[in-house]
C-alpha cells in the first residue's frame, strides 16, 4: 500500500503530526482525485457513528459482579489470615524466647550442669554427691580385670553385710558343667574384702 | 481525587480514574470500585465482542470468559503502569479471535477456494449463524443493515474498525494488539472503509431499483 493511501486514513482519523497535516492539506489542494478519495472515506466513516453500544444482559453483568464480590471476600480472608498468622508467629517466638531466657544457666554454671537440666535442684537429684575426701581411682590388673577400691565408713558395716548377703544368696551352684560351657563368659566378677 | 494509604474508601467512584478504581479493587478488595469499572466499560467491550461474533449467546460467553479472566488474573498479570482498559481489551480481543478461529477450524475446508469469486474461504465465511442474529437486539433497520455489512468484512478489517470505533484506540496500539505494522493497520482500515462504501452503494442501488 502506498504511503499516500495510509496518509488519507491518518488524516481522517486525526493521527497526523501537525507538520504532516500541513503537508497533506497542501497535497489535497493540489490533487482533486485525492480530495475525492478522502471525502468519500470520511463519509463512510461517518456511517460508523451509527453503530450502537450494546449492553450485556443483566444476568451476565450480575454474575460477573458476584464473582468480583466473591474474589474480594476471599482475598480479604486471605489477607486477614496472613495477618493473624504473622501475629501468632510473633507471639510464639516471643513466648519461646521468654522461656529460653528464664531457664538459661547462670554465668558460673558449667555447660554440663546446664545440659543436665538447667536448675540446681534437678542437678542435685540426678548426680550423686561425691564422697568427701574419697578419690576412687580404678586400675587394671595383669589379668585384665578392672578394679577399684572403696571403703565403708565405720558404722556402715551393717549396710555392707546386707549388700553382701543379698548378693551371695543370688549365686547358684553350677549343676550342668557341659551346658555352662556353652556360654562364653566374657565377664569375670571379682570381689575383695579390703 | 487522590488515594491515600488509610483504610478510608471513598464513595464518589464516578469521579475517580480507572487506575484508582483498579487500585481500590486490588489492594482494598473494594467490589464497588470494580462495579464502577464495569459500568464504564461493559457496553463497549460487549459491543466489540458482539460486533465481531454477531451472535448474542456467543457474545455472552466470551464476555463472561473475559471478565472471569480479568477478575482472576488482575492480581498476577495486570501491571498498573498500563491502561487497565487496554489490558481488558486485549483479553477480550484474544478470546474473540480464539473463538472465531475455533469455529472456522470445525468447518470443512475442502471447499476453501471458490473459483467463481476467486476469494479465500475464510474471507467469505460468516461467523457461525451470524446472519439474522442482530434482529434479536431490536435494532432499527439501518443499524441492522450496518451491522450486517460489518459482519461481512474480513475478520482483520472488522477488528481494526471495531477497535477504533469502540475504543478510539490509536492505530499504533491496534497494530501492537493485532501483531502487525502500523501501515498494515492503517491499510486494513482503508480497505474496510472502501468495502463498506461499496456495500452502502449496492444497498442504495437496490432500494432505488425497488422504487
Amino acid at each position: 500500500m502506498k504511503n499516500k493511501d495510509t496518509n488519507s486514513i491518518s488524516f481522517i482519523f486525526n493521527e497526523m503530526d501537525p507538520s504532516e497535516e500541513v503537508e497533506f492539506e497542501r497535497e489535497l489542494r493540489a490533487s482533486n482525485n485525492l480530495l475525492i478519495d478522502v471525502e468519500s472515506l470520511k463519509n463512510t466513516k461517518k456511517q460508523l457513528d451509527r453503530l450502537p453500544q450494546i449492553n450485556p444482559p443483566e444476568h451476565i453483568s450480575n454474575s460477573i459482579r458476584l464473582l468480583a464480590a466473591k474474589k474480594a471476600a476471599s482475598s480479604k480472608r486471605r489477607k486477614q489470615f496472613t495477618v493473624y498468622s504473622a501475629v501468632a508467629a510473633v507471639l510464639v517466638a516471643g513466648f519461646m524466647s521468654g522461656i529460653y531466657f528464664y531457664d538459661s544457666p547462670e554465668p558460673n554454671q558449667t555447660a554440663d550442669q546446664a545440659i543436665m537440666g538447667g536448675g540446681n535442684n534437678l542437678q542435685q537429684l540426678v548426680v550423686p554427691a561425691p564422697s568427701a575426701g574419697k578419690d576412687l581411682t580404678p586400675w587394671v590388673d595383669q589379668n585384665e580385670v578392672l578394679r577399684f577400691t572403696d571403703q565403708f565408713q565405720p558404722g556402715e558395716n551393717a549396710t555392707f553385710d546386707t549388700v553382701f548377703r543379698n548378693s551371695f544368696q543370688k549365686l547358684t551352684p553350677v549343676t550342668d558343667p557341659v551346658q555352662s560351657r556353652a556360654y562364653q563368659r566374657n565377664l569375670q566378677l571379682t570381689g575383695s574384702n579390703q | 481525587m487522590r488515594l491515600n494509604n488509610t483504610d478510608h474508601i471513598p464513595t464518589n467512584y464516578e469521579q475517580m480514574e480507572d487506575r484508582e478504581l483498579v487500585h481500590l479493587f486490588r489492594k482494598k478488595d473494594d467490589q464497588l470500585a470494580f462495579g464502577e469499572l464495569m459500568n464504564r466499560h461493559q457496553a463497549k467491550i460487549y459491543s466489540y465482542i458482539f460486533s465481531m461474533v454477531q451472535n448474542r449467546e456467543t457474545a455472552n460467553d466470551i464476555f463472561q470468559e473475559t471478565f472471569t479472566k480479568v477478575i482472576t488474573k488482575m492480581d498476577d498479570t495486570y501491571n498498573e503502569q498500563g491502561k487497565w482498559i487496554a489490558w481488558v481489551m486485549r483479553i477480550a480481543h484474544n478470546a474473540t479471535i480464539d473463538h472465531i478461529r475455533k469455529q472456522k477450524r470445525f468447518v470443512d475446508v475442502s471447499s476453501s477456494y471458490d473459483k467463481e469469486s476467486k476469494t479465500d474461504f475464510y474471507e467469505r465465511l460468516p461467523d457461525e449463524d451470524s446472519v439474522g442474529q442482530q434482529e434479536k437486539l431490536e435494532l432499527d433497520e439501518s443499524t441492522s443493515s450496518l451491522l450486517q455489512h460489518i459482519s461481512e468484512l474480513p475478520e482483520e478489517q472488522r477488528t481494526v474498525v471495531m477497535l477504533r470505533h469502540y475504543y478510539e484506540m490509536p492505530f499504533k496500539e491496534i497494530a501492537e494488539l493485532t501483531d502487525v505494522s502500523i501501515n498494515t493497520a492503517l491499510g486494513r482500515m482503508r480497505y474496510a472503509l472502501i468495502n463498506l462504501r461499496k456495500k452502502f452503494d449496492e444497498e442504495h442501488e437496490k432500494e432505488t431499483n425497488k422504487v
